[in-house]
């Protein structure tokens, strides 16, 4: 074949050569392209997490979650001589939420609770982030004060909270303001809030109340970007929340046992009228399978008993008036038998699920604590039964202590089995005679 | 009121601890979106300036980086991409981001020397090994039969500079816009497929094997024969090219927003130092400051450049013209 005639050839299959490159190349491009429009779809997901629909932005979100607690309550021995405290199921929580994102920027969140046949509405609020040091909340939920409060429902030690938490606000509505410094090594929280009894989310507003509660809390990691520290999980708070409190009689929240009976009410004659001061050290220590919890609360409150004229409560000249404070402590320790990490507020993550075909068991966690709460002695002072509260039939303090296993089957299915210890000092123990309690409590939960 | 010791104690550790925390090290991170050809110079810049904080703060700052076709690049921050800095091809991107997104100022090249570009560089041909198709200068690359790479000017910085540089050409030497015009048509004629941004058309002309000539950034230029090996291909300089002057600028409101503001400064800054400067040659960038571009002068041929404001007025005035929707570009290539 003559020269010119094969490099004419050659020149003809390296056009066709480049033709079929192009085509390759424009259509790997084309594929790029539609990944990359498919990174503009939004994305809905279902995971363990709960259920969520994500713009491709990820500026707009939605999550639906869900918490179902079924527990049985069991007294074999009751604190008083004649009463029986029921033993009964009961549906502890049944709380759906909703909660997301809208223009990146903005937070959002209901919750409401469905249990005991009502419907009440538990967390409503909106959320501004500025920066990571610099976010505000404006609505209902929980005020920044109580370590074990701040617990989300889903990933409680115990099944019931401990005496601190009787004595440091519950939700309450108004603005808070919180964010991180120093790389996450501090936390801070502030709110100003309508104010809410010990324990309670009762508003002081339904009284007529101007008063309001500013609470602070600050928390601390010192050592949490010290990847190899042995304190790496250590943090240390402290929470302080003041405020005037001026509603009617009926304020005030029994204090309660860890199995939920009453041991204290204050007398129905009672309402506070003044200032309110809480304080509450805290810490915890998280390392792998191992936890503890620790945290100390002090209310002090002006408290007035009152006197009935023309079917209301009224303050008189006879009238007591008492700055009381009461104290709370708990100590909390975990360990997750299988191994896996505990942590503040997080459940473990079973490094198996548990499958009975499979015999794989999820993750087991035992439990112990040592709690008390005691109420201020000025409270049963005075004539006749006491001032404040009556002191035949109220026990001054309380202590406990409570033993637990939990079962994680998986992330969304927990069982938890306490036993539930209480001895009390009565007010006057010439006159009452509390014994101790037992109880063993028992929850199914089902959380996404 | 009268709190427990406990309490005070309580309080009293938790301000203690928390003011040694405040005196500890900081770790800082930044992240830098920039624009395609620019990867291996800030991951060495990044080390090294990683390394000067440190000395002289004792803070530890971390550089994330972001490369991908300017023009898509601006489009991300101004969509809400959390950039402290942006290092882009051409100063009209970062116009675009400042009148968009009011992120950073209308005069953000003021504030730092030479109108914010701490280095620049041109556009040059890279061409297959022995130059098959003789290509020259550029009225060779509008021949039928050459097949041209260059990515889209619509996406990439560096694609506008190639359709600048060809148009003064053209017009230089054909004495109008007109017939710029044509002859930039003719050119987009010639390419047969277009990359969003430079490193893609690398690809394409690279490790594809696709095209006779590759529009290039010089470094871009330079670094494909240095990672492939002078046997595959050649680098031409044409008679005739663009100053490119490839910006730098803080991302104010951001930078505000996550507390970088002070070290976003000293990043860019120190692309004006005698480190950064050398780093910029050694990347095959032309430094700016004289004793550096003395020393890396040996590795470029000389070439008569002309800037954008001598040529087309300015960043804005030459986006409008030919680059916005409905500009010659879209002209051009629709037509084409």
């Amino acid at each position: 074949m003559p020269s010119h005639r094969i490099a004419a050839l050659r020149e003809q299959i390296h056009q066709l050569d480049q033709k079929l490159r192009v085509l390759e190349r424009n259509s790997e491009l084309k594929d790029e392209a539609t990944t990359a429009a498919a990174a503009k779809t939004p994305v809905v997901n279902a995971d363990a997490k709960g259920f969520s629909l994500t713009s491709a932005d990820k500026k707009y979100s939605l999550r639906i979650r869900a918490n179902i607690q079924a527990d049985g309550r069991y007294y074999f021995e009751d604190r008083e001589a004649g009463i029986d405290t029921p033993d009964a199921f009961v549906l502890r929580r049944i709380r759906p939420s909703f909660e997301g994102t809208v223009a990146e920027k903005y937070g959002y969140r209901l919750m409401f609770d469905l249990a005991n046949n009502q419907v009440q509405l538990l967390d409503a609020y909106a959320t501004y982030k500025y920066s990571d040091a610099f976010s505000a909340l404006f609505g209902k939920t929980k005020s920044p004060f109580d370590l074990e409060r701040l617990v989300s429902q889903t990933n409680l030690l115990f099944i019931e909270r401990s005496f601190p938490t009787l004595l440091g606000p519950n939700r309450d509505t108004g603005v808070q303001v919180y964010g991180d410094f120093l790389t996450g090594r501090l936390s801070y929280q502030a709110a100003y809030l309508d104010g809410a009894s010990d324990g309670s989310s009762l508003e002081t507003e339904s009284g007529g109340n101007d008063g309001k509660d500013a609470v602070v809390r600050l928390f601390t990691h010192p050592f949490k970007n010290d990847q190899d520290s042995f304190l790496k999980g250590l943090g240390l708070g402290f929470a302080y929340s003041t405020g005037t409190r001026e509603v009617g009689t009926g304020a005030f929240r029994a204090y309660t046992s860890n199995a939920l009976v009453p041991f204290f009410q204050y007398g129905s004659t009672v309402r506070p009228d003044g200032s309110h001061d809480r304080v509450s050290p805290q810490i915890y220590f998280y390392k792998g399978p191992f936890g503890v919890m620790a945290s100390y609360t002090e209310s002090i409150q002006e408290l007035v008993t009152t006197t009935v004229v023309g079917g209301v409560n009224t303050i008189t000249p006879a009238s007591k008036r008492a700055d009381l404070t009461n104290r709370a402590w708990a100590v909390n320790v975990n360990y997750v038998l299988t191994g896996e990490d505990t942590g503040y507020s997080t459940n473990p993550k079973p490094a198996q699920d548990f499958n009975f075909e499979a015999g794989t068991w999820g993750a087991w966690e035992v439990a112990a604590r040592l709690s008390q709460l005691s109420v201020d002695e000025a409270t049963f002072a005075g004539a006749g039964t006491g001032t404040f509260a009556n002191r035949n039939t109220q026990a001054q303090r309380i202590d406990s202590y409570s033993l637990g296993v939990n079962w994680y089957l998986n992330r969304n299915v927990k069982a938890s089995l306490n036993f539930e210890h209480s001895e009390f000092q009565e007010a006057d123990a010439s006159t009452a005679d509390f014994e101790n309690e037992n109880a063993i409590l028992s929850r199914v939960q089902l959380s996404f | 009121m009268n709190f427990s010791p406990l309490s005070r104690l309580a309080a009293a550790t938790l301000a203690a601890l928390a003011l040694a925390g405040s005196a500890a090290a900081k770790s800082v991170e930044l992240l830098n979106v920039s624009y395609d050809p620019t990867r291996e110079l800030y991951v060495e810049f990044n080390t090294a300036f990683a390394a000067h904080w440190k000395a002289k703060t004792g803070d530890d700052v971390i550089v994330k980086q972001s490369h991908g076709g300017s023009g898509k690049q601006a489009r991300s921050v101004i969509d809400g991409l959390r950039a402290d800095v942006v290092t882009l091809a051409l100063a009209g991107d970062i116009d675009a981001i400042a009148k968009n997104s009011e992120a950073l100022p209308a005069d953000w090249q003021t504030r730092l020397p030479h109108n914010s570009a701490p280095y620049t560089s041109t556009i040059v041909f890279l061409v297959r090994k022995g130059n098959p198709k003789g290509i020259k200068d550029w009225d060779d690359i509008v021949k039928p039969g050459v097949s041209i790479i260059t990515p889209n000017p619509k996406t990439s910085g560096g694609a506008r500079w190639n359709y600048l540089a060809a148009w003064e050409f053209a017009k230089r030497k054909f004495g109008s816009d007109d017939a710029a015009k044509a002859f930039v048509a003719k050119l987009f004629k010639n390419v047969p497929v277009l990359d969003s941004g430079a490193r893609g058309a690398t690809t394409t002309f690279v490790q594809r094997g696709i095209g006779d000539v590759f529009l290039s950034w010089e470094n871009e230029a330079f670094l494909a024969v240095k990672e492939f090996g002078s046997d595959q291909f050649e680098i031409v300089v044409p008679s005739l090219s663009i100053l490119a002057e490839p910006p730098v600028a803080v991302v104010d409101k951001v930078a505000k927003r996550k507390g970088t503001t002070e070290v976003a400064k000293a990043y860019l800054e120190y692309l004006y130092s005698d480190e950064g400067q050398d780093i910029a040659g050694k990347n095959f960038y032309r430094p700016i400051d004289p004793k550096f571009a003395a020393k890396y002068a040996a590795q470029f041929t000389k070439v008569e450049l002309f800037t954008i404001d001598q040529a087309f007025g300015g960043w804005a005035k030459a986006q409008k013209e030919h680059f916005d929707d409905g500009g010659t570009f879209d002209q051009i290539y629709l037509k084409n």
